[in-house]
């Protein structure tokens, strides 16, 4: 475990009946920076979170937190806001962040102090004394948001933050999480937004089935070999290219991996030739793209999987 | 730039190491006991700020008077056929005679009339060949002799004191004598006019004629004052309560045959405290022959009688705390996990934790609500009547303290605890499996039969606490709690009494670690992962 990694995935597996949720998971999370859980529907990511707080056990593999495998003596370094949110309905605002802050550990004045603070920093404080069932969504989101922060922890845990904020909260949450960035906090956060992850984000995993396909600081994730060209041709146009490595096209616009030290000048007459090129984007990939590319590589190989194993077992 | 981030993050990780290894075994047992206490505290003041709490408070006494009179009825009456194989519910009374004489005087008219009452039903009654042996006998006796004289006989005979001699046991009048006192049940049912008062023999002192007016074995106690015949022939009647006449109206008719008129003036049994006790060797003492007159086995039986009253009582309460209890846990359970908020308790807290921190918070909002009743009661009795400490000077604090004997209240705790804790364990495992109380219905159900049939178990050990299986059948979790209450007033030697102890530990334990299980899984089961 290198001290400088607030969290260490090793090898982590973590299987529900025959569902391998978890698949060797490695991941070393630095401290102090905000890393990005990225993946489709039930790749993994919240799994991954619950057994970095502690809510579950992982099956195989180690995970370190704080530098301990034992989780529950640092839960109280630890703020966890799951996708599943609720709060206690008939429980005052107030009492209900103060009651988070005691079960990690605080006084309870010091619970209060802090909770007022917090109240005051979302502009709640109108709402301390109402009861959480008066909350609208957003605003009982905010209230579970101060909840995972009032005992300032030193890792935040952040599943679908922005789910069901407006943009005026969204724009909260994000400061908040630079905010407590800024503060040493280590945060991780799973979204499905990449316009979030692209601009929050010093890290990003990709998971996909329980498996992490891509990870490294979002410019080098975004970096890779990756063109995208609008041109008036078909996909036909790219066959026979050797500097490709793959290509796709959805209707005019093209998205081609080229082989590593490829000369793009020489590549591009090759396809004047062929096609009408409106459009020859070099620039980095948005994680948008990454993800599709990603997550789409590994549909075809699965699918090509497939294939073989059927006419194998047809022959 | 980056570097120095980085080297100000290594930092701050080495600090929260180097803070978390120092004395954190020593705080984590205290922060495990404090989480649970902060879970329980919660659930305590949310359900304290709800008016339904407050509902359930005031209509709470209403749920428990029927048990109560049930128990008065059933228990106590149970506990005294059990006692006494010749109680029946006739009334009776004592008498305390100052002068020696005029009670007996009574008491032989009394006879007179029911051997005469007898005799007529058998003379006129003699081809019914259903009756007694004894009295088919009677009736060939009355044909050859002289009524009237016969009645002076048997009157005799059944008063006759001491042991019999066999020549004398051979005897149609001492058979008859012996037949005479065993069967005063059948007499009373079958010979018109035989008056269904009895009265009570033997050596009591003033409190224990107390005690069984408290306990209504005793209707009451007549006292014939040594000046009986100086003072325009008045007697007191002591009773609990005015309002006894049958018994006072009918013993005033019976004496007025052999003195005339006579006064019978009512006093209650606190007015008669706190007049000058009467000298104990001045008590009229008329034992009838057959019935050995021994006060320590008489306290002995009120002791017993009291005993197992008591435990029907400690059983009633065990009960009605498990019950409401583990309702109050099963409704927080399903409440936590609908609420959607347990994924962020579990990340602070163990699933066992939270578990734990629920049966605490039930116990505390049930305590709260009967340490209220309890109060509340207590006050309306001491400012409406002054009863308590009319009570104290009467003797009652010695049934009161038979009740609340250390060993009761001791076993009465431990019984408590882990019936709740075993009862609440299975409830909260079986509670987090369901999304409403609606799907938790048939859970409850079974678990209530269970639960009954523990209960009415017990309520039947109660008054027969000798039957061989039931020491097996103490030794089976679900019943222990109850079984072990039932029986405080026999409870098993040590050794045995550690042995079920043990067990019902063990199996709270266990129950505790697989709830446990079920419980985590269930809990969070909701909120499934999805990605």
């Amino acid at each position: 475990m290198n001290h400088t990694n607030c969290v260490e995935f090793d090898r982590t597996q973590k299987v529900f009946g025959t569902l391998h949720a978890l698949k060797d998971f490695s991941l070393p999370i630095k401290s102090g920076c905000i890393y990005g859980f990225l993946g489709p529907n039930g790749a993994g990511k919240t799994t991954a979170m619950r057994i970095l707080v502690g809510i579950s056990k992982p099956t195989g593999g180690n995970i370190h937190v704080f530098g301990t495998s034992d989780i529950p003596s640092v839960r109280h370094l630890i703020g966890y806001l799951p996708e599943e949110k609720g709060l206690y309905k008939r429980m005052r605002v107030l009492d209900y962040i103060v009651y988070l802050g005691r079960l990690n550990g605080m006084r309870k004045l010091n619970a209060i102090k802090r909770a007022k603070e917090l109240l005051e920093e979302f502009e709640l404080t109108d709402w301390e004394r109402s009861r959480c069932q008066v909350l609208s969504k957003g605003l009982g989101q905010k209230v579970q948001i101060v909840g995972t922060l009032v005992h300032d922890p030193q890792l935040m845990v952040l599943d679908e933050p922005f789910s069901g904020l407006d943009p005026i909260n969204v724009e909260v949450v994000r400061k908040l999480i630079h905010d407590r960035s800024k503060a040493n906090a280590t945060i991780i956060l799973s979204t499905h937004i990449m316009e979030q992850a692209e601009v929050l984000c010093d890290e990003i995993v990709l998971i996909n089935k329980g498996e992490a396909v891509l990870k490294g600081p979002i410019d080098e994730v975004r970096k890779g070999n990756v063109i995208t060209i609008e041109h008036s041709g078909t996909e036909e146009v790219f066959a026979g290219l050797t500097q490709l490595v793959s290509y796709k096209q959805i209707s005019r616009l093209a998205t081609l991996e080229v082989t590593e030290g490829c000369d793009l000048q020489e590549l591009l007459r090759k396809l004047l030739n062929r096609t009408k090129v409106t459009q020859f984007n070099t620039s980095a990939t948005s994680l948008h793209e990454v993800f599709l590319r990603e997550v789409g590589k590994i549909e075809t190989a699965n699918e090509e999987e497939k294939t073989i194993t059927n006419t194998t077992s047809q022959e | 730039m980056e570097k120095e981030y980085t080297k100000i993050q290594a930092e701050t990780t080495t600090k929260v190491l180097s803070d978390l290894t120092s004395s954190r075994d020593e705080r984590y047992m205290l922060k495990k006991l404090f989480d649970i206490w902060v879970i329980a505290s919660r659930d305590w003041l949310e359900a304290a700020s709800g008016k339904l709490y407050w509902v359930g408070m005031l209509l709470g006494p209403l749920l428990l008077i029927p048990f109560p009179a049930l128990l008065v009825v059933g228990v106590p009456t149970g506990a005294l056929v059990t006692l006494d194989p010749n109680f029946s519910w006739n009334p009776r009374y004592f008498v305390i005679d100052h002068t020696d004489s005029v009670g007996e005087e009574i008491a032989e008219i009394i006879l007179r009339e029911r051997v005469k009452e007898t005799i007529d039903f058998v003379h006129k009654h003699e081809w019914i060949t259903s009756q007694p042996k004894m009295l088919q006998e009677l009736a060939k006796v009355i044909a050859n002799e002289n009524i009237s004289d016969l009645v002076d006989e048997i009157v005799n005979a059944i008063q006759i004191q001491g042991t019999i001699t066999t020549d004398s046991a051979n005897s149609f009048l001492a058979r008859l004598r012996a037949w005479w006192h065993r069967n005063q049940e059948y007499l009373e049912d079958n010979i018109p006019n035989y008056s269904r008062y009895r009265e009570l023999k033997g050596d009591y002192t003033q409190r224990e004629l107390f005690e069984k007016i408290y306990l209504e074995s005793l209707d009451g106690y007549f006292v014939i004052p040594p000046d009986f015949s100086s003072s325009n022939r008045k007697v007191r009647f002591v009773s609990e309560t005015f309002g006894r006449g049958g018994v006072q109206h009918w013993y005033e008719e019976k004496a007025s045959l052999v003195f005339g008129d006579i006064t019978i003036v009512e006093t209650t049994i606190h007015e008669e405290a706190t007049r000058e006790k009467p000298h104990q060797s001045s008590f009229n003492i008329s034992n009838p022959v057959d019935e050995p007159s021994v006060s320590e086995s008489r306290r002995k039986e009120v002791s017993d009688l009291i005993a197992k009253i008591a435990a029907g009582v400690y059983l009633y309460v065990l009960f009605f705390a498990v019950f409401v209890g583990i309702s109050l846990l099963l409704n927080a359970t399903v409440e936590e996990k609908s609420s959607h908020i347990v994924e962020v308790i579990l990340s602070n807290i163990s699933a066992t934790q939270l578990m734990d921190g629920k049966l605490v918070g039930a116990a505390l909002i049930f305590f709260t609500m009967a340490a209220v009743w309890i109060l509340a009661f207590s006050a309306i009795g001491g400012l409406t009547s002054g009863l308590i400490v009319q009570l104290m000077a009467s003797g009652f604090s010695d049934i009161m303290f038979s009740f609340f004997k250390p060993t009761y209240v001791i076993n009465f705790l431990i019984y408590l605890v882990l019936g709740f804790a075993f009862y609440g364990y299975i409830l909260s495992a079986f509670g987090s499996l369901c999304s409403n109380i609606r799907e938790a219905q048939p859970i409850t159900f079974v678990i209530v039969i269970l639960f009954m049939v523990a209960f009415g178990l017990s309520c039947w050990i109660v008054a027969n606490p000798e039957l061989p299986f039931i020491k097996v059948l103490s030794f089976f979790p679900p019943f222990t709690p109850f079984i072990m209450t039932a029986l405080m007033g026999s409870l098993p030697d040590w050794p045995i009494y550690l042995l079920n102890l043990l067990v019902m530990i063990a199996a709270t334990l266990g129950v505790r670690l697989l709830a446990g299980r079920i419980y985590y899984r269930g809990i969070i089961a909701e909120s499934k992962p999805k990605s």
